[in-house]
């Protein structure tokens, strides 16, 4: 018997020396898997300022008759041209923001600027929300013009308003842009030779989150 | 007597001399042996996902070549472990898959044979929070023998910017053997992994396996991760349970 062990053994050494091994029988598949996110990115097609810098062209105004319009007519506001060319406004892009410049306004001036916003993403998107600010320590007004009296107390320097397209959905591509504008009027408590400045911010999300 | 005995001595001696020789009647028979083993052999293939097609089309819902998104309520991704699918209405996503080096074939009860595979590569484009692609797998004992899911491993990781982390996995696993019921669950790659081990495959039968992956709020933008499931069986006998 203990010849027959010493055979086994050096059996399965000969065995192992030779590169046996014994295992289970098995086999392998292979799932491969590649996964690549997308993108939710918004900016602008196009602008263009009503009062452009780059036109001798004149200036816009608050009309005062249709926002304080005889009794029984609703106000409007909207703007009248005037004969002077005193102030303008200049846009540029930096990154995928406008930068708007507004030179030389005055109580009254009215400026609009005419923009394309666009999905440059890959994702449908949905406008949440549009969020105006002043940026150093001035306040928004939250009427368009005010004499200062009653209840017309002129509460901030400039009045701002964008385009409400809250919840619009902006499929990707330049095809699909869509049109808003930004308006603001300069008011009657605003200081003389002063910088204002403000950021409107418009935020999007995915549009099956919206 | 004692010549008698010297004849049948010499008779012996002559027959001898001339070949002739009596011995017992005995006949031989024979067990010639051939032992076939056995093979291990499974394959993969996938027959299809639920949403083909290059995405990123933009096409009106009902449109030619428009493969609508499936996807999950972002508020309830998951209801009773089964994705909480929205009906769909965007064309953004799509998730591909091929089937990689044919690797054996199986006849099914219908005359049919079908191919099976190495492996199945997936492609996953623009994928986006709350976006839920479903693969349909199938892995088959090609062999004769009869395997057990015996480990699944995940491998060649390249995942970055934690993508895979934002990725929440549901399942439905389809036993081959009658009357037994579906396996379902939801949760992480691991536990999917962990669902589908030691499940049996008898040899020519075919385990169904629907994979969804949904993505989660914190998915990162403009990211890409890959990795490879490689799944084992052995002979059934040798892995428990």
């Amino acid at each position: 018997m203990k010849k027959i062990g010493l055979l086994c053994l050096a059996l399965v050494l000969a065995l192992g020396s030779l590169g046996f091994a014994y295992a289970k029988w098995s086999d392998t598949v292979t799932i491969s898997k590649t996964i690549t996110t997308d993108d939710v990115r918004v900016s602008w097609g196009t602008w263009t300022p009503w009062d452009d810098c780059l036109d001798a062209s004149n200036d816009y105004n608050l009309d005062l008759d249709k926002l304080y319009p005889p009794e029984g007519t609703d106000p409007v506001i909207t703007w009248v041209r005037v004969d002077k060319d005193v102030g303008c406004t200049s846009v540029t892009m930096d990154g995928d923001s406008l930068v708007v410049t507004v030179t030389c306004a005055y109580p009254l001036y009215y400026g609009d600027i005419e923009v394309e916003f666009c999905n440059l993403g890959s994702v449908p998107v949905k406008l949440q929300s549009i969020t105006p600010e002043a940026i150093g320590g001035w306040s928004i007004a939250s009427k368009p013009w005010f004499t200062g009296e009653g209840s017309d107390i002129c509460d901030g320097a400039i009045w701002v308003n964008a385009t409400d397209g809250v919840g619009t959905q902006i499929d990707p591509g330049y095809d699909q842009c869509k049109a808003a504008s930004v308006k603001w009027v300069v008011q009657q408590c605003a200081s003389q030779s002063t910088t204002y400045q403000f950021r409107i911010t418009w935020t999007v999300v995915n549009w099956n989150e919206y | 007597m004692k010549r008698i005995g010297l004849l049948a001595l010499a008779l012996i001696l002559a027959l001898g001399a001339l070949g002739v020789g009596y011995a017992t009647w005995n006949a031989t028979t024979t067990v010639e042996g051939t032992v076939t083993t056995g093979k291990v052999q499974v394959g993969i293939r996938d027959t299809g996902t639920t949403d083909p097609g290059p995405g990123q089309l933009f096409l009106a819902t009902g449109a030619a070549g428009f493969s609508a998104d499936p996807r999950v309520n972002p508020d309830v991704p998951i209801l009773n472990s089964l994705p909480n699918f929205v009906t769909p209405d965007k064309d953004t996503a799509s998730c591909n898959s091929t089937n990689g080096t044919y690797k054996c074939a199986i006849a099914t009860a219908g005359g049919q044979t079908l191919a099976y595979y190495a492996s199945v590569s997936e492609a996953v484009e623009h994928a986006y929070p709350f976006y839920a692609p479903t693969i349909h797998l199938e892995i088959a004992s090609c062999g004769c023998v009869p395997v057990k899911i015996d480990g699944v491993t995940k491998e060649n990781i390249v995942d970055p910017d934690s993508v895979l982390a934002c990725i929440t996995w549901a399942w439905t696993i389809d036993p081959p053997e009658v009357g037994q019921p579906n396996v379902v669950g939801s949760g992480t790659l691991d536990d999917f992994v962990t669902a589908l081990n030691h499940f049996q495959i008898e040899e020519f039968e075919v385990l169904y396996i629907d994979l969804t992956e949904i993505f989660l709020e914190c998915t990162p933008q403009g990211k890409t991760a890959s990795f490879d499931l490689v799944i084992t069986a052995s002979q059934w006998n040798e892995v428990g349970p």
